[in-house]
């Protein structure tokens, strides 16, 4: 009996040991594998920025201009990442002023700030496209031929941020920013009220406020078309006359005239903020002797001149 | 004022202003941007042209314009306005654009010129001494026999296309010399919509359309590449070239839209007959056999 088992003994242990390393397969094959990554934050690239379209910017003379400048913004973590969780800058500025400058300090002569107002981005996309809009003002900076600035232009720059504060910026290709000259008249006409005939104003002079509301400064020319008329009567130009003071008829005033002249002397410089920025011209008035009564009207013209 | 003794006869002249009577209310704003149109480079035969916009700040009515040329005799029938000499800025626009076109003879002398054109409003007229405004442009022209050169492009923009196109670049070129100018090369880098992975390489070294002196052109390239470009985004690296001097460039995306979105459906159909000559085959055949059976139909 002990010799049979002496003799089983390899066997029992061939299969002990089959068994046992049977049980750790299997165990291994049916093992849970955990595994993780981590996915890393891509920073945000911005391409193809654009500046109204790529023309020059023209201004509205005593108000602002919508500007727009577009970009793309492409991000691997998705466009919700900038559009989303994190923002967009856009600065406009005049390209002898730096962006950085810009960025921390603006200024409407010269620097605009902005976020995007639009953007294209949705569900998983990389990429999006963004807009903003920048409301440029009368008085911004000139850049053209005959500026003060007519090596440079105006240059935008796209930032964009996403949520883990990874910024990508790009700069648009710059456009010239235009010299506007323009005016406007605090009053749509003047009045001389009753002048007998041959008599004159005396030392009653009207008065007529020339604001400068462009970005450029500005000389004036002034000029009667038509003359004062009544039916078949007229007054003739050079009864009016007109001076940069006060003045007792005819005084140190200057006749008008049907043609355009040059205001001596009269200049406004550019304005540098929406502060009323203008000078008075002072009117007065002769009517001849001989003058038949009647409601005399016409048209002086203010024409502004870029100086 | 002085007093006569002699009887008075008075005259009411004016009152004082009234808003809204006339079309240029009370601190309207009127101007011109620019204020001056300097063509430095012109020669003999020269054809230039350049846009100034006509500002106001309240355009609640319609405007009446009247131009007048202050101009040496020598050039006046040179210079010409789009809008003529009397014209209107209708009510609600800002900036009107006033085109002035100047004409060079082909016989005349080398020269400077000077001159301007003034544009003044014509407001309503009620009683008063109504104050229009007036802006004025000045003109400066010389005309000489050099070859000046001077060229930029504003605008580069790889455009959306539909699968199975080819990619397309819109391109803006400025020209602001005196002789025609034109690329002479470009390539196209399409990428991958990380910008990453480069997919094709398209180099171009002729069609480029030639834009003449003192002119502005838009146009689109084509950068055909020899696979099929599927729906989604791609980054696109373009840059054009003049002689070895690479004078613009641009890297952004554009997207390729399922076909039929730009060009819409009956486009695309056509487009997939002209492309699949089985299919345009089998739907003519198809045609053919509809046709004849209702004929035979029709006889019996």
């Amino acid at each position: 009996m002990n010799k049979k088992i002496i003799r089983a003994l390899p066997l029992l242990l061939g299969g002990l040991i089959l068994g046992a390393a049977a049980f750790a397969l299997s165990t291994a094959f049916a093992a849970n594998i955990t595994s993780q990554v981590t996915v890393g934050n891509a920073t945000p690239v911005v391409s193809g920025v654009l500046i109204n379209g790529g023309n020059p910017i023209t201004l509205v003379a005593s108000s602002t201009v919508n500007v727009n400048v577009g970009f793309t913004v492409t991000d691997a973590n998705g466009c919700s990442d900038v559009f989303t969780s994190g923002t967009t800058t856009i600065l406009l500025y005049r390209s002898g002023i730096s962006s950085s400058t810009c960025n921390s300090s603006q200024n409407s002569l010269n620097c605009y700030k902005v976020s995007a107002s639009s953007n294209s981005c949705v569900g998983t996309s990389s990429s999006a496209v963004a807009t903003g809009t920048i409301p440029v003002q009368f008085f911004a900076e000139a850049t053209d031929a005959s500026s003060t600035f007519p090596a440079q232009n105006w240059l935008a720059t796209a930032i964009a941020q996403d949520g883990s504060a990874a910024q990508g910026t790009a700069d648009a290709s710059g456009v010239e920013l235009n010299t506007l000259t323009a005016i406007n008249v605090a009053t749509a006409a003047i009045g001389y009220g009753t002048v007998p005939a041959g008599t004159d104003t005396g030392a009653v002079t009207q008065t007529a406020i020339v604001n400068n509301v462009g970005n450029s400064s500005t000389t004036l020319q002034v000029s009667a078309n038509p003359t004062l008329t009544s039916g078949p009567n007229i007054i003739s130009t050079s009864s009016q006359r007109y001076a940069s003071s006060t003045f007792t008829f005819p005084g140190a005033s200057i006749s008008l005239s049907g043609i355009p002249t040059n205001f001596a002397g009269f200049v406004i410089t550019a304005p540098t903020s929406t502060a009323t920025n203008g000078k008075t011209t002072f009117w007065g008035l002769q009517v001849p002797n001989g003058t038949p009564t009647g409601t005399y009207s016409g048209v002086n013209v203010f024409t502004a001149l870029f100086q | 004022m002085r007093n006569y003794r002699t009887p008075v006869i008075s005259l009411l002249i004016l009152s004082a202003a009234i808003f809204g009577l006339s079309a240029l209310r009370a601190e309207a704003a009127f101007g011109i941007s620019p204020p001056f149109l300097n063509a430095d480079h012109l020669v003999k035969g020269a054809e230039y042209s350049e846009t100034i916009y006509l500002i106001q700040d309240q355009p609640n009515e319609d405007m009446g314009i009247k131009a007048s040329f202050d101009l040496p005799e020598k050039i006046r029938g040179w210079v010409a306005v789009d809008s003529g000499s009397s014209f209107t800025i209708p009510k609600g626009v800002k900036q009107f654009p006033v085109k002035i076109s100047i004409s060079v003879p082909k016989d005349t002398d080398l020269g400077a010129y000077h001159g301007s054109i003034s544009f003044t409003t014509q407001p309503a007229k009620a009683g008063q001494v109504t104050i229009a405004l007036g802006a004025q442009v000045a003109l400066n022209l010389t005309v000489g026999n050099e070859i000046f050169e001077k060229f930029d492009v504003p605008l580069i923009k790889p455009l959306d296309i539909e699968e199975g196109w080819a990619p397309r670049v819109l391109v803006r070129f400025r020209n602001s010399g005196n002789i025609p100018e034109s690329f002479t090369g470009a390539t196209f880098e399409l990428l991958d919509q990380y910008g990453a992975v480069r997919l094709a390489y398209v180099q171009k070294t002729d069609g480029f359309p030639e834009t003449p002196a003192f002119g502005e052109q838009e146009y689109v390239l084509e950068f055909p590449v020899d696979f099929h470009l599927g729906v989604g985004q791609y980054f696109a690296n373009v840059v054009f070239y003049k002689g070895n001097e690479q004078i613009a460039s641009q890297k952004t995306v554009f997207n390729v839209l399922k076909a039929g979105t730009l060009s819409g459906t009956m486009a695309q159909a056509w487009n997939f007959l002209a492309k699949n000559q089985y299919y345009a085959f089998g739907a003519l055949l198809i045609l053919f056999i509809i046709t004849l059976y209702a004929l035979r139909r029709k006889r019996s």
